[in-house]
């Protein structure tokens, strides 16, 4: 009995471990069977939600888009360093002879006052020849009553320069501070993207961009773009609550190379629209980069929201 | 195991190669066609100038009332618009694409003596083929018909179905001093008088069969009903019964006529042949029961009744003879009209001081005011498409007839001016 016991043994622990296996195998399956259709997985999750409406077209998509608004403004070094020369171009062209006017008016008072150009100078234009010898005269008038006097006005004034610089250098720090402040402003902002309206100042980019490039996510542009695609006058339509599904799929140049009405509306008009704003898109103006395949699901909830 | 593992790096795999993304788009970006409607050109004799522009004046404006297209501005058109070919592969529809237009309408003319052929052409640009395209020949004068014809031609290709300018407006006027009955084009052109009865001519109806109509008359005192065919001017009176005979309406198969009749003393709704024969009493009340409006099935009718105190709208079933309130506000509802797809009831509401125009559905749910601002709009009347409604107002002085779209948008009037207008009909497509 013990021999048949020690012969059955080693089989009897084969048949054990093979069980567990597959117990294991089972309990792996069935785990993988619930994340599969736990929707986890499958590629309707990233829908692009609503509060896209404001993408302007102008501003092409990037890769890695900064914090901001699809609608922003663009972001602020840039718009500072371009926009000083611009309004330099834009501004001289126009008062160049205006210009040549302020000129030619200088030189008979010589700018040689320039020790004190905010002292009126310029309003006293009439005889500046004339008065201007008369203030140098009086100088050495003064030299002789009192050279501590003259002395100590020259410190005040030069203390009063160096307040004056440090007032203006506080100025331009706290202007820095408005500055950083009003983009943090701008970032909280772009958090909420149904306020209407570019020019709130916030930078360009997604609510929730984490990237260091200025312009909204290639899918959003996408969305956008299709839409602005899409013409159909509710007077060609008998009902509106249609819906229709195109699969579509673009090379890495945006070329559309394939388009398959995947679900139709069940209203020729009304599928013919969404065929023709995905054939109006068949040619992207930015290079996705890579092949792209995906869904467009075409319907008018917004017009019946608003009926 | 094997297997199993490979099948496990598939699944797993498998959603992050194949599918991108999923994009939901709720409204389209543009809610009217861009179409481009070119001059037509001339392509043989020496079409006058103004038949030409005529056309394309007629043209435009139809199209531009339907609400359907946002007409490209003619000052962009490039080279093609004045190019001959009207063969698809003739056009350059890049051209046409770069101005923006999905729908592009070109055309020429013939001129033969006084003779005119018009071929004109409608292109899907997007899809560079050609939709619809027609040849009319007629005289110089019919080039207004031939205008109306293609537009409606237009609707149907973009829509499934055919336009109503094609149509008339049958309408009171008493610019003679006296209350007579008109016809004209749907967009007020070529007014003609019909009757002649020097006496009070109301209520107007089209027959959806033949190129007739009915009308109470007071030609000899008392309102009757008539029956009148339009190209011959032959007249009939079909109902005069002692009291009232009015506001007459065709059943849609045109074989029978709903009316009202006060043979009894009192205004009731009853169902009579076109030859005049009683086939049914539909109301028996104490109130005022006036203003019948067919459905499209024929089996119910929408109708103004006082019985509850102040005149509201009701539908009844011919045939088991229920009746149901579908009007609950304002102090005066007059003048139902069921529209020809059968979702909607058009009627007119003293509300205030002024009369508005109303739609509803047949159920009395889902209530929409049209129209808005100073004067009374009464008596709406649908297009044989329910695209459209007529009505009259006299917002501007004296009654005139306006046209709008069924959601109360687009708003013209019509009628030249001189008398007042009233009571209009749309006509089936002519």
């Amino acid at each position: 009995m013990a021999q048949n016991k020690m012969v059955f043994h080693p089989a009897a622990g084969n048949a054990d471990s093979g069980f567990g296996r597959m117990v294991f195998a089972s309990l792996v399956a069935h785990a993988l069977v619930v994340v599969l259709f736990s929707g986890l997985w499958l590629p309707a999750a990233r829908t692009i939600d609503r509060p896209v409406y404001y993408v302007d077209l102008v501003n092409l998509p990037v890769e890695r888009p900064q914090a901001g608004r699809p609608d922003g403004a663009k972001a602020e070094p840039q718009k500072s360093e371009k926009a000083a020369p611009k309004e330099e171009k834009t501004v001289k062209p126009a008062p160049a002879p205006a210009a040549e006017k302020v000129q030619v008016a200088p030189p008979k008072p010589p700018p040689v006052k320039e020790k004190a150009p905010e002292v009126k100078v310029p309003v006293k234009e009439a005889a500046p020849e004339k008065k201007a010898p008369a203030e140098k005269k009086a100088p050495p008038k003064a030299k002789p009553k009192t050279v501590e006097k003259d002395y100590q006005s020259v410190l005040s004034a030069v203390e009063a320069l160096r307040a004056k610089k440090e007032q203006e250098q506080a100025k331009s720090s706290r202007k820095a501070q408005i500055e950083e402040l009003k983009n943090k402003l701008a970032a909280m902002t772009a958090q909420d993207s149904r306020q209407a309206g570019a020019g709130t100042g916030a930078p360009l980019g997604m609510a929730d961009g984490s990237g260091d490039q200025a312009g909204p996510s290639f899918d959003l542009w996408l969305y956008t773009y299709v839409r602005s695609n899409w013409s159909l006058s509710k007077y060609q339509l008998s009902r509106q609550d249609l819906e229709a599904e195109i699969h579509v799929v673009y090379d890495q140049n945006g070329n559309l190379i394939r388009k398959k009405l995947t679900r139709s509306s069940g209203d020729a008009v009304f599928d013919r629209s969404v065929e023709d704003a995905v054939l109006k898109s068949q040619k992207l103006p930015k290079a996705p980069g890579q092949r792209m395949e995906f869904e467009i699901i075409f319907n008018l909830k917004d017009l019946l929201e608003k009926n | 195991m094997r297997f199993f593992l490979l099948c496990l790096f598939t699944l797993i795999l498998f959603p992050l190669s194949g599918f991108g993304f999923q994009i939901e788009v709720r409204s389209p970006g543009q809610q009217a066609i861009p179409l481009a409607v070119t001059t037509f050109v001339p392509l043989e004799g020496n079409p006058p100038a103004e038949v030409i522009r005529e056309f394309h004046e007629v043209l435009s404006g139809d199209l531009d009332f339907s609400g359907l297209f946002r007409l490209v501005d003619p000052d962009a058109f490039l080279s093609d618009a004045g190019r001959v070919g009207l063969e698809s592969g003739q056009v350059d529809f890049d051209q046409w694409r770069i101005l923006g237009a999905q729908a592009l309408i070109k055309g020429g003319v013939f001129f033969n003596g006084s003779q005119v052929t018009v071929e004109a052409r409608l292109y899907d640009v997007l899809r560079r083929r050609l939709l619809t395209g027609q040849r009319y020949s007629g005289a110089a004068g019919d080039v207004r018909t031939m205008a109306h014809a293609f537009a409606d031609q237009v609707l149907k290709a973009m829509t499934g179905e055919l336009g109503p300018f094609k149509a008339k407006i049958a309408f009171i006027s008493d610019k003679t001093g006296r209350k007579e009955l008109y016809l004209m084009d749907v967009d007020g052109h070529a007014p003609a008088q019909l009757t002649d009865h020097r006496a009070i001519v109301l209520n107007p109806d089209f027959s959806p069969r033949s190129k007739e109509l009915i009308f109470t008359s007071y030609k000899t005192g008392n309102p009757d009903l008539y029956r009148k065919e339009i190209y011959t001017g032959r007249e009939a009176r079909i109902s005069s019964r002692k009291g009232l005979n009015i506001a007459g309406r065709y059943r849609g198969d045109g074989r029978a006529v709903a009316l009202a009749l006060s043979q009894d003393g009192n205004s009731e709704i009853y169902l009579i042949g076109t030859g005049g024969d009683i086939h049914k009493r539909l109301t028996r009340n104490w109130g005022i029961d006036v203003d019948p409006s067919w459905n499209p099935d024929g089996d119910k009718i929408a109708f103004v009744s006082d019985r509850l105190g102040n005149p509201h709208i009701f539908v009844l079933d011919i045939f088991s003879l229920e009746e149901r309130r579908i009007s609950f506000g304002g102090k005066y509802n007059a003048t139902p009209a069921w529209s020809p797809q059968g979702d909607r009831i058009a009627f007119s509401r003293l509300e205030g001081r002024t009369f508005d125009i109303y739609t509803v559905r047949p159920d009395g749910s889902d209530e929409r005011r049209l129209t808005f601002g100073a004067g009374n709009k009464e008596h709406p009347r649908w297009s044989p498409d329910g695209r459209f409604l007529v009505y009259s107002s006299d917002e501007s002085g004296k009654k005139a007839i306006y046209i709008m779209r069924a959601d109360g948008s687009g708003r013209q009037r019509i009628s030249s001016p001189g008398g007042n207008c009233l009571h209009p009909a749309w006509s089936p497509r002519w």
